[in-house]
């Protein structure tokens, strides 16, 4: 491949394929994030913030009924125990710190579910910085609590009523918000996803979760296991372990079937395309126009996926497969009910997966789950699928 | 050989060529952009045929897509209500091809975001866009060193890559643009997004006039222009205007089943406006 070592991408995957008025915004970014993740005070600022704010380093939790199930040693990397419930404030407070060392005075991001929207206003209010989130308007109907919060802690939320109406939308107008005010502005994307240097620094930050894991399991890890949407929990998960002969398995979201029109399985059923300033695995219509993605869990539905992934994939270092809505349930009620830990619906599709393919764990081997969420935001959503 | 030699004067490109004779006559070039298939596909047919009439120098033919990053609400929701009715670049393509069997002259240029082109395949669009004799292309999400092959591949179909410059783009990015733009630099003339607005000065003159100077294509400026009044202050600065959003906002608001006699009185008065400026 021509491209493998071309700055800004991964294999083919990544890019900037952005109107020209960001180009210059995507420079300036590059830069002072090249320096920063050099720059020994502002790692340490990172680092104290997680431990004292957010709850790092987060729990290496046995699962006894999963080791049972499948003969392995299971653990759960226990990031739905940070401060909001999930892995996204590893990211927003990395990206707002360094948004206020550029100077910029105002802060925009998107949000589906709501769960990256809540962990930058939680950035901004720590930090005292104004903060627009954009989210779906279809999306703000159905999480009216995570608006709730976001307006608590001082964000303005705006629905977002252009395309479908959801995180997609939301990522196109919050682009075209950062194009409008480039100069005072720093968008802080939610996924490993968007223009470089985007991809690279949102793993960075979740790198955090794979390097804690390696600490606490000396080392020794055989099969890694994780939930993809945009893909930002996994690749935080993977990144350290690429370099290790640990298996490691990325989970779709493969919605009613991935043999239907409501999935959100990028990697299996996508093709190449480009979305949202990168170039990776897309649903698209034979036409180009980008289609709408479907999962019960909302943090799953982007029809695209961050471009490392897209590269990993066609590697073969990464394992991607996708499971439906109807074994991440049951995912979501075995967690529950066997260990009082109820995970996000997102995190869900790793747990089903595991339950689903039990003999394909090592035996007596090391296996860890990202629990990358909790799921106290999904039940009343998962109260319309079980019957208790 | 159809003009796929640029440097022979015989076959120089139609935008070229009508910049060219711009030049002669000491005028400044009107371009018009329409999205293909919004309000229907019959009115961008009749304003293809219609803006020729008038003496507007250069359409964009605008490609719906899902998700433009550089558009404002107002080409956002041409690209949706185009994308609905089932608008695609393939019958674009068919459509231009038949407008220029009847008879269709006036130099078009494709204006698209990447995916619909790269999902085609860019040699396979460009083989489509010849076909249906398209002379330029612009695509605002793909800066001009992102992938310098694109490029190649259109010109060597005879179709000028046309690139994009802002107020505050790099200067070294600036002077490669002006440097690798064919046919026009495109110059956009605001931080934002295409959409409607009334100016009370024009901050970037300055900037334009000196981009000119260096530049070897002309340079025309577009984004958020909207009154003839505005775009005759433009025009006696830059080498030509762009009008968009005010056109394609224009054609929504009346009948999709053919283009009005108010579309053809605004653009009327845009080509007086422009024109007046020598």
């Amino acid at each position: 491949m021509q491209k493998q070592h071309r700055k800004g991408y991964f294999m083919e995957f990544g890019g900037q394929f952005v109107p020209e008025i960001l180009k210059s915004a995507l420079d300036e970014l590059e830069v002072a994030y090249g320096k920063a993740k050099r720059d020994r005070k502002f790692k340490s600022e990172v680092a104290t913030i997680l431990r004292e704010y957010a709850g790092r380093p987060t729990l290496l939790t046995p699962s006894r009924s999963l080791s049972k199930l499948t003969g392995a040693r299971v653990f759960l990397k226990r990031e739905d125990l940070l401060h909001t419930g999930a892995h996204k404030i590893n990211n927003t407070i990395g990206q707002v710190l360094l948004a206020k060392r550029m100077g910029k005075r105002r802060i925009i991001a998107e949000t589906g579910a709501g769960q990256h929207g809540v962990a930058t206003a939680t950035a901004c209010a720590l930090f005292g910085m104004p903060c627009v989130v954009y989210m779906g308007k279809k999306d703000t109907e159905r999480q009216r609590l995570n608006v709730f919060r976001m307006k608590l802690m001082g964000a303005e939320v705006v629905p977002v009523t252009s395309g479908s109406q959801t995180l997609k939308d939301a990522i196109n107008d919050a682009i075209r918000d950062w194009i409008k005010n480039v100069r005072d502005t720093h968008y802080v994307i939610g996924s490993v996803v968007g223009p470089y240097p985007y991809p690279e620094m949102v793993r960075d930050f979740h790198s955090v979760i794979g390097k804690e894991t390696l600490r606490q399991t000396r080392g020794r890890l055989d099969v890694a296991i994780a939930c993809v949407g945009g893909g930002s929990n996994a690749m935080g998960m993977f990144h350290p372990l690429l370099k290790t002969k640990a298996k490691l398995i990325g989970v779709e979201a493969a919605g009613e079937g991935v043999n239907t029109a409501h999935h959100s399985a990028t990697m299996t059923k996508g093709t190449v395309g480009i979305l949202h300033g990168f170039k990776s695995y897309l649903l698209q219509t034979a036409d180009g126009q980008v289609q709408e993605a479907h999962s019960i869990s909302a943090g799953l539905d982007y029809p695209g996926v961050g471009p490392e992934h897209a590269m990993l994939k066609k590697s073969g270092r990464v394992f991607y497969t996708a499971v439906t809505d109807k074994v991440a349930l049951e995912g979501f009620q075995f967690l529950s009910r066997q260990e009082g830990i109820i995970p996000a619906l997102e995190t869900s599709h790793a747990i089903g997966y595991l339950m689903k393919n039990p003999r394909s764990m090592p035996k007596g081997g090391t296996v860890v789950v990202c629990l990358s969420g909790r799921g106290d935001k999904d039940v009343e959503h998962a109260s319309h699928f079980i019957k208790l | 050989m159809p003009r796929t030699s640029l440097s022979s004067k015989v076959n120089m490109n139609p935008i070229e060529e009508r910049f060219k004779i711009l030049r002669k006559q000491k005028q400044k070039a009107l371009i018009l952009f329409v999205e293909g298939g919004d309000p229907s596909f019959e009115v961008t047919r009749q304003t293809l045929r219609y803006c020729q009439e008038a003496g507007v120098d250069v359409v964009e033919l605008g490609i719906p897509f899902s998700d433009p990053l550089a558009d404002g609400p107002i080409i956002q929701a041409a690209s949706f209500r185009a994308i609905e009715h089932g608008t695609t670049f393939h019958k674009l393509m068919l459509m231009l091809s038949e407008e220029r069997a009847k008879g269709l002259t006036i130099p078009v240029v494709v204006m698209t975001s990447f995916n619909p082109i790269n999902k085609v395949g860019l040699d396979q669009s460009a083989r489509m866009m010849k076909h249906a004799r398209v002379d330029g292309i612009i695509i605002p999400d793909l800066p001009h060193d992102e992938d310098p092959s694109v490029r190649t591949v259109y010109e060597k179909h005879g179709i000028l890559p046309i690139l994009m410059t802002t107020p505050t783009t790099d200067p070294k990015r600036h002077e490669q643009v002006l440097k690798r733009s064919r046919g026009f630099v495109y110059y956009v003339s605001l931080i934002g997004l295409t959409g409607l607005m009334r100016r009370s000065s024009f901050s970037f003159k300055n900037h334009v006039v000196a981009s000119k100077a260096r530049s070897k294509a002309p340079v025309c400026v577009g984004f958020g222009i909207t009154t003839a009044e505005d775009a005759r202050g433009i025009a006696r600065f830059a080498d030509g205007v762009i009008i968009g959003s005010a056109l394609v906002n224009h054609l929504a608001l009346h009948s999709p089943k053919h283009l009005s006699d108010a579309s053809k009185k605004l653009i009327d008065s845009w080509v007086a406006a422009v024109k007046s400026v020598r």
